[in-house]
């Protein structure tokens, strides 16, 4: 019944197990939806609402906050122009009005056939080769106006395919397995740390003690 | 909780002035109790403070230096130092005002808010006076509806977060959210979601601009032209303090008041809506008496007579017993008091019963020592054993979340989940039966309740307990036998009861119920409702149906039918109810707001009504009709006015001893008092009562928001009489009732026990009179274990039939529900399906078959 194939239900349980916290977990969640439906759709934001024990309406409010997870149908490359410092001295302004011209839509728009969306950004990380453009967070440049298309042509082709994958997988959830958190470790650490900070503080109290008398 | 270590006061200067204040309480409430107003947009005192607008920021002593820092959110601490009004504070107040300013519309001519706003108070008072802005300001499609109640203008919300935050902290309804982020923000629900809460109508309460507005209010009013009178709201029996707001004769909305004992300001919405039904069509405003087949209007003279002829007959013809009264929780104290004297002196008869559907008896609610609701929320532990608390005393619910954030410690008995069970430590999954049989018998269950209470010790001192009819197809006598074992296992343990009819417990008070006099006081047993219907159907009775219809609020369909049609029946009603079409006598009653007098809410705290408007067309208020019949029968007239006939009540009635009816509504009384009154200091909270702290000045009466009170205040004590006797109750009285082991029987064959609950939006005349709160009017359902539905091949909310063991038949829709036990059908009582015609009157427990068809 749930939007979450199988696999993938199993894959977010892992994930709202290594969390204190079941929601927690939110972000991670819309991140799998996004892989599996390249969007979050409605019943993806339901299901996840119910396994962090929250409602869609908190689903969709944060999810609508972050520009990396998208509540509305994307192409299944989001080509995204940067038009930060770097790149705008070395002509990311002027792709980005190539990029709309050629793909035909404006910035946040999704092409006809739904290959594309194309999107504005803010610096990417990728200023040494500005001006930069990821598709799907993966990274291309520096690209001139005939290498734009030249890049969208290949990926419409499909000779991208396996290097850059369709919008929504990231690394980062990629795990098949959990990660095995040392809760036990962890807090005997943190413990061990405020014992020595409490001390520490007794005997800088105890020292002004001495002062002040 | 008394932490050695915590000073019990902090001081501090405000503007170069020392202030006392209570440590951790923010500078703005400390600022505030000591004469100095902060402006604010965010801060709300019932809510987490978030510091989300920056309007208060104030200049505050640090080690480097005074800087500023948002009152709201920064705690007392001792020896700081504040500066509220310099050049400093100035310019921040001008530049938050400056940037709020950028996108909000300028709508003022048209908005509701307009002229209580503070948005527009706040900018005359501390704002730049004009703006450098000249670009174009945001745009949004507006208004959306959020819910059937509550529209959106986003363009006007200021992002303050407090509809979020009431919604998420104090609802448990997180169904807004903020979406989006910087300039794009928003307020929304899910996409096409709806902001489905008991208790949308706070957030338009609260909302400081007019982003949020009330469907029903939306361009009814200018807020400079209402006037308004303090009341309580008599929806339910918890009886929320409000204000009812009105303009040339026409109610037109209800403001939350900020009482620290009651409401803390919320209302839930079926209490904030109710008065949509004031003005309607379908209030009955004509006396009208059947002529032939017909009712005909008639003038109250003519309507008078026909009753005292009715009266005359049946005394002559079959004595004063034929003649009863059924109902009666919906009037005023005083209205009950006449009709009781109507009935028990000038009459005769011992028939009144104001509780129709029979829960937790008088008998034992008088002998079992009754709490506060504020002692019930500092219980050590509270034991909720009632019927769904957010669906029948709503705001109790609200309470209790609160409470439970603060320590509270809930222990639930319930055999299904309801809305307590994710605030209870733990529930324990009984019927009420089988609790009472284990307290009476001992054995694991007893033991179990006794383990999760323990923190309550042996005597239960500390422990309070909340005890409803949880099914209303059980006898009253489970609850009876609950509540007094319980009371006899843990003597040290206080009690409320969860009966939501609005004023059951001035009419218990009054003796509106068999077995009691006015007062407290004992007198001989005589028929309860379900006793007196089961006559009406077999001999020739005069029935008073006062603002009650036994036809959806009883069970057994069947029966109270054929006794409505056998008995000659006079219904003295605001709305052509149910019972209407087996009226004799209609007499029109004045409805709420129409008429002034009191009310005692489930603690037993008597608080006064507001008359707002006179009643609407020929009806008139509850004491007025009691009068009027007396006088059709001879009696030497009484005192006619409420306060003459509460003086009467304080006079005769130990129980009312010190009670004066103008103290009830004074600045020292504003919430009423709990009777008896005790001889003891009782302390309340530190804020000065307020519509909400940011209103207006003027909106609410002025002693209101005169100076504030210092924190722990006592009052409450000085009204009683030294010496003045309260009628005792002791445990003694306590009855003895017996439970029949049928009513935790095991049915064979299939067939499943029935629990039958009533929801919020229940539909009555009331309700259906309302345009819009109407449209919420709860559906009939039934709900199983979904092996059942399965067991008869149908699906999640299909149709499906019940059969009762008396061959009565519904047929009404069904859903699946994994959190019910096997052998359980969780009745729903509604529009669309009549539930109640499956109960058998005098059965321990119901069973019923579930069919396909
Ligand atoms: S709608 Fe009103 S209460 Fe809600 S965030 Fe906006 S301004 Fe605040
Ligand atoms: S909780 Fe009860 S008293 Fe309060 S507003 Fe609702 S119906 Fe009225
Ligand atoms: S400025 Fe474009 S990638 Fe950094
Ligand atoms: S930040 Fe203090 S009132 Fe809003």
């Amino acid at each position: 019944m749930g939007a979450f194939s199988p696999d993938m239900r199993v894959r977010a349980e892992g994930l709202i197990a290594l969390y204190p916290e079941r929601r927690s977990a939110l972000i991670p969640l819309c991140h799998l939806a996004q892989q599996e439906a390249g969007y979050l759709t409605r019943p993806f934001m339901e299901e996840i609402a119910e396994l962090t024990g929250t409602t869609p309406a908190e689903v969709y409010g944060t999810a609508s906050f972050y520009d990396m997870l998208h509540t509305e149908p994307v192409g299944k490359y989001l080509v995204g122009v940067c038009t930060n410092i770097a790149c705008l001295l070395q002509g990311g302004g002027d792709l980005l009005e190539h990029a709309e011209r050629a793909l035909g839509v404006p910035a946040g728009g999704t092409t006809e056939d739904d290959m594309f969306t194309l999107e504005e950004v803010e610096c990417v990380a990728h200023c040494d080769k500005a001006p930069a453009v990821q598709v799907n967070y993966r990274f291309f440049g520096p690209l001139t106006g005939e290498s734009f298309d030249d890049l969208t042509a290949k990926l419409r082709a499909g000779e991208y395919d396996g290097v850059v994958p369709p919008h929504g997988t990231l690394i980062r959830v990629q795990r098949e397995n959990g990660i095995e958190v040392p809760l036990d470790e962890v807090l005997a650490e943190r413990r061990e740390m405020d014992k020595a900070k409490a001390a520490r503080k007794a005997a800088a109290d105890a020292a002004k003690a001495k002062e002040g008398n | 909780m008394s932490n050695p270590e915590t000073p019990a006061v902090v001081h501090i200067t405000v503007d170069g002035v020392e202030v006392e204040a209570m440590p951790g309480e923010p500078i703005i409430e400390a600022a505030g109790r000591a004469g100095t107003f902060i402006p604010r947009f965010c801060y709300h005192p019932r809510m987490r403070a978030v510091g989300m607008c920056r309007m208060c920021l104030v200049e505050v002593s640090g080690p480097r230096g005074f800087s500023l820092q948002p009152s709201c959110y920064l705690p007392v601490t001792e020896g700081m130092q504040v500066i509220t009004k310099s050049e400093k504070v100035k310019k921040a107040q001008v530049g938050v005002l400056e940037f709020l300013l950028v996108n909000h519309p300028l709508d003022c001519p048209v908005c509701d808010k307009g002229g209580e706003c503070p948005l527009q108070d706040q900018t005359l008072a501390y704002g730049p006076g004009e703006s450098r802005f000249v670009e174009e300001k945001r745009h949004w499609e507006k208004p959306i509806e959020i819910s059937k109640l509550v529209l959106l203008d986003r363009e006007r919300c200021i992002q303050c977060d407090r509809c979020v935050r009431f919604a998420r902290e104090v609802a448990g309804d997180p169904f807004i959210d903020f979406a989006g982020r910087g300039d794009n923000s928003e307020v929304s629900t899910f996409p096409d979601g709806e902001f489905t809460s008991y208790f949308s109508g706070n957030t338009v309460q609260i909302c400081p601009v007019g982003a949020l507005t009330a469907r029903p209010y939306r361009f009814k009013a200018r807020p400079w032209d209402l006037e308004e009178a303090e009341s309580t709201c008599t929806a339910c029996s918890f009886g929320c303090r409000m204000a009812v707001q009105f303009s040339r004769g026409e109610v037109t909305r209800f403001l939350g008041i900020d009482s620290d004992v009651v409401n803390n300001s919320w209302l839930c919405d079926l209490g904030r809506f109710a008065y949509e039904s004031l003005d309607s069509e379908k209030r009955l405003v004509e006396p009208k008496v059947r002529y032939r087949s017909e009712m005909a209007e008639v003038s109250w003279h003519d309507a008078m007579s026909r009753v005292g002829a009715h009266i005359r007959t049946f005394t002559a013809d079959h004595g004063a017993g034929s003649i009863a009264f059924l109902g009666g929780a919906g009037f005023t104290n005083e209205g009950i008091h006449s009709f009781v004297k109507l009935a028990k002196t000038t009459i005769g008869t011992s028939l009144f019963d104001a509780d129709l559907d029979g829960g937790v008896p008088a008998s034992v609610v008088f002998a079992t020592p009754r709490a506060t609701l504020a002692e019930a929320l500092a219980a050590k532990v509270l034991v909720v054993a009632s019927a769904d608390v957010r669906e029948e005393l709503p705001v109790l619910f609200l309470r209790l979340n609160d409470a439970v954030k603060k320590g509270l410690r809930i222990v639930e008995v319930s055999e299904v989940e309801t809305s307590i069970s994710a605030l209870a430590a733990e529930r324990l999954p009984l019927s009420a039966a089988r609790l009472a049989l284990a307290l009476q018998s001992g054995g694991p269950d007893a033991e179990r309740l006794g383990a999760a209470i323990a923190a309550a010790g042996e005597q239960g001192d500390g422990a309070v307990f909340l005890v409803g009819k949880s099914n209303i197809a059980d006898p009253a006598d489970v609850y009876a036998a609950l509540a007094a074992s319980a009371s006899r296992r843990w003597p040290g343990a206080k009690f409320l009861f969860g009966n939501s009819r609005a004023n059951i417990f001035g009419a218990m008070d009054l003796g509106a119920v068999p077995g009691w006099l006015p007062g407290r006081v004992a007198t001989a047993p005589s028929d309860d409702a379900r006793e007196i219907i089961a006559r009406a159907a077999d001999e020739p009775m005069l029935l008073f149906l006062l603002g009650a219809d036994p036809l959806s609020e009883m069970p057994d369909t069947a029966l109270v039918k054929s006794a409505l049609e056998n008995a000659t029946v006079v219904l003295i009603d605001s709305f052509e109810s149910g019972a209407a079409p087996y009226a004799d006598v209609l007499l029109p009653l004045a409805a709420y707001g129409e008429t002034a007098g009191t009310t005692t809410n489930f603690e037993g705290r008597v608080t006064r009504l507001g008359r707002a408007i006179v009643p609407k067309g020929q009806s008139k208020p509850d004491y007025l009709i009691a009068a009027e019949i007396g006088r059709e029968l001879g009696r030497p007239s009484g005192p006619t006015a409420p306060e003459e006939i509460f003086a009467e009540m304080a006079r005769e009635l130990p129980l009312y001893r010190g009670l004066a009816y103008a103290e009830l509504a004074s600045n020292r009384y504003p919430d009423g008092l709990v009777v008896p009154l005790e001889r003891k200091a009782i302390s309340i909270g530190a804020r000065p009562r307020r519509l909400d702290p940011i209103a207006t000045p003027g909106l609410v009466a002025p002693y209101h928001q005169g100076p504030a009170k210092p924190f722990a205040t006592e009052v409450g004590a000085a009204a009683a009489e030294p010496g003045a006797e309260t009628p005792a109750s002791p445990r003694s009285q306590l009855p003895e009732v017996s439970i029949d082991p049928a009513a935790v029987s095991v049915a064979a064959d299939g067939r499943l026990r029935l629990l039958l609950t009533r929801r919020l939006y229940r539909p009555t005349a009331q309700l259906a009179a309302a345009p819009i709160l109407s449209k919420l009017t709860a559906q009939a359902e039934i709900r199983v274990a979904p092996a059942t539905l399965e067991a008869i091949g149908k699906s999640d909310g299909s149709e499906v039939k019940l059969r009762g063991d008396h061959g009565e038949e519904v047929a009404v829709v069904a859903k699946s529900d994994k959190s019910l036990p096997d052998g359980v059908v969780l009745g729903r009582l509604g529009d669309g399906a009549n539930l109640l015609l499956l109960v058998k009157s005098g059965t321990w427990a119901t069973h019923v078959k579930v069919g396909s068809n």
